[in-house]
Parts: C-alpha cells; sequence; structure tokens
C-alpha cells in the first residue's frame, strides 16, 4: 500500500467533498472525481477503488441515509468500470 | 469470472467496507466526529461562497440583473410606501392594546447558529446541538422570519436543518391578506409548490405565502415565498401554484432557532 498516496488521496476527498457540501450544491463533484479517475488510470491500479470508497464513504457521512451504501455502490461502480475497460477496451490511453 | 486484483486488494477493500458499515452502531457518534473535523473548512468556504457565486453570477446574468434591479426598484417603491401605512396601523395596534392592557404582542424565544455545510437530501448543518439545548423539530428560520426548515436530528455540537424544499416536507400554509390556505409541498433543489387550494379562491401572481399555525409544525407568520404561476388544471381536484421560495441558501450565513412557540 502507498501510504503518502492513500494520505493525499483522504486529504483531496475531504477537500472536494467541502467545495460540494459549501459552493457547488447540486453539483455531484466527488461522483465525477471518481469516475474521471477511474476512466483515466491505468486499469489494473487499485487508487480509483479506493477514491470511490472515500468519497462514498464522506457522501454517507453527510446524507440521512445508512453509513456506507455510498460506498459501496461507489466502490462497485469503480470496480465495474475497471473491468469494462480492462476488457473491452484497447488504447493508447489505458495502456497494459 | 476472472479476478483483476491481488487477493490482498480484495481482502483491504472487503474489510474496510465491512468496519464502514459497523459505524452504523454509532452512527450518532460518528456523524458528530467528522462534523467536527470538516467543519472549519466547511465555514470557511460557506463564508466564501457568497462572493464567489456573486462574481459568477455577474459575469453571466448581467442582463437579467439589470432587469431584475429595475424590478427591485419598482417593488422598493411599493414596499416604501406599505411600510409608511403599516407604521401608522402599528401605532394604532400599540396605543389599543395599552387602552385594553394586553402588553406587547409575543414574540418567539430564539437560539442562534451560523451554517456550515448543505448536507444531501435537502438539509444544512448548524453548529449548534444538544448541548445548546436544542431538541429535534424546532422551526428554523432567517433574521428577516423567512422559514428555513425544521431540526431533524441533533448531535452533541451539531444539528442537521431539514429544509423546506425536502421533498418529504409538507406543511399548511395561507395567502396574506386572503382567507386562502393550502399545503405547501417541497420538491426538492429549492423548489417548492402550493397545492390543496380550494378552486374557488382566487390566486395571483405575485401573492405572499405565509406559515399557518394550523398543522402545529411553525409557528404562524413566517416569510415562505412568492407565487410565481398558477396551475388550474381541469383534471385537478384542486388549484395549485409554483412558489419562489424567500429563502436563499447561498445568502444563508446564520439562522435563529425557535425555542419555544
Amino acid at each position: 500500500m502507498n501510504w503518502p498516496k492513500l494520505f493525499i488521496l483522504i486529504l483531496a476527498f475531504y477537500l472536494l467533498l467541502a467545495i460540494q457540501t459549501t459552493l457547488l450544491f447540486y453539483f455531484p463533484l466527488i461522483l465525477i472525481s471518481v469516475l474521471l479517475i477511474n476512466f483515466f488510470e491505468k486499469p489494473q491500479d487499485f487508487t480509483g477503488v479506493l477514491a470511490a470508497l472515500f468519497g462514498g464513504f464522506f457522501l454517507d457521512i453527510f446524507s440521512s441515509g445508512i453509513i456506507g451504501i455510498q460506498a459501496l455502490s461507489f466502490a462497485a461502480l469503480a470496480l465495474f468500470i475497471k473491468v469494462i475497460l480492462r476488457r473491452y477496451v484497447r488504447g493508447p490511453v489505458y495502456p497494459v | 469470472m476472472k479476478f483483476y486484483f491481488s487477493k490482498s486488494k480484495i481482502l483491504v477493500l472487503l474489510i474496510a467496507i465491512l468496519l464502514i458499515l459497523s459505524l452504523n452502531l454509532f452512527s450518532k457518534e460518528t456523524r458528530s466526529f467528522f462534523y467536527s473535523i470538516f467543519s472549519p473548512v466547511q465555514k470557511t468556504f460557506w463564508d466564501a461562497g457568497d462572493g464567489i457565486s456573486d462574481f459568477f453570477c455577474g459575469v453571466f446574468s448581467r442582463e437579467s440583473l439589470k432587469k431584475e434591479n429595475e424590478e427591485l426598484r419598482l417593488e422598493n417603491q411599493k414596499l416604501l410606501a406599505e411600510k409608511a401605512s403599516l407604521s401608522k396601523v402599528m401605532e394604532e395596534n400599540e396605543t389599543l392594546r395599552r387602552a385594553l392592557e394586553i402588553g406587547p404582542a409575543e414574540e418567539f424565544q430564539l437560539g442562534f447558529a451560523s451554517v456550515v455545510s448543505k448536507l444531501a437530501d435537502e438539509a444544512i448543518l448548524i453548529d449548534k446541538g444538544t448541548e445548546d439545548g436544542l431538541s429535534e423539530n424546532m422551526p428554523v428560520i432567517t433574521a428577516e422570519k423567512v422559514l428555513v426548515g425544521k431540526i431533524d436530528k441533533v448531535y452533541g455540537e451539531f444539528s442537521r436543518v431539514a429544509l423546506i424544499s425536502r421533498k418529504e416536507s409538507s406543511f399548511d400554509v395561507e395567502i396574506l391578506g386572503k382567507s386562502i390556505k393550502g399545503l405547501i409541498r417541497g420538491r426538492g433543489r429549492s423548489e417548492i409548490f402550493l397545492d390543496l387550494v380550494s378552486k374557488d379562491k382566487e390566486l395571483k401572481k405575485g401573492d405572499l405565502v405565509i406559515s399557518s399555525s394550523m398543522g402545529g409544525i411553525y409557528p404562524e407568520g413566517l416569510l415562505v415565498g412568492i407565487i410565481k404561476e398558477v396551475i388550474n388544471s381541469d383534471a385537478q381536484f384542486f388549484q395549485q401554484a409554483e412558489v419562489s421560495p424567500f429563502l436563499d441558501l447561498r445568502e444563508l450565513k446564520n439562522v435563529f432557532i425557535i425555542l419555544n412557540f
């Protein structure tokens, strides 16, 4: 596990959540960030899945539902994107 | 199905999810803890937000601002005239109260709080909680007596306020100066609409909607919004209306909690 990378990731999502909940009320900044990370990183990288987990968890804290629902859904979405990219997409953007 | 990640990575992910789910056993404490971690940064951003949104508003909507400014100037003149006649009525009211020994009109007992952030599901977070004597279902208003919503969850140092625009929100209202009663329903994304208004009543664009004490949720006379468009369809048993709420989240910095009413 790359701890400095993990720390930066948590810090980045902390700031993204602060921005989403104060400046951009209805813009899904965290979801879009999670999607972008997962689309543009190498399919074998695990950072996107962790980003999805943290992003979802932070959103769970700031919603009234069950804690973990969004973390779980975001992580599943990240894994799904990675499987799709790895199976069906071949191109210079996603070198294997 | 083929796994694309090592077993250890999948194991870490599963343990993390289990840990996160187990936090539901202490959801109140967990949320309170994270709110206190996030609140300093969120408070700074929230306070800065007004300036930033004003800047973008100015850049992108110059023409509409000009028109709005003109309309506001006209409305201001109208309000000044109304204010003058109202002050006369107030003076008369005060004299009559003294003569009848009724005493001054009752005001609410209020608590003060600052807004920390917007939460999901049409709610905001304020920086006062059980430690400050707040409890669930207390109405929240602005300094101008604009209805914000009611407290739906209280933590130690924070409270969650469900906005009137929340989809599950509905409460009794009346039209100022007319004997028209109705129900305001939330629509999400800061939108509300008026429902259950009898068809024989005359609703007009520009009518002021204020809260009514009938449902017992909010005290009467709090400002809710202004009618934008009346919808009178033959398929409906009641009249409906689009209401433009007075509550502007971007302008909201501080709120008052009605402790008793």
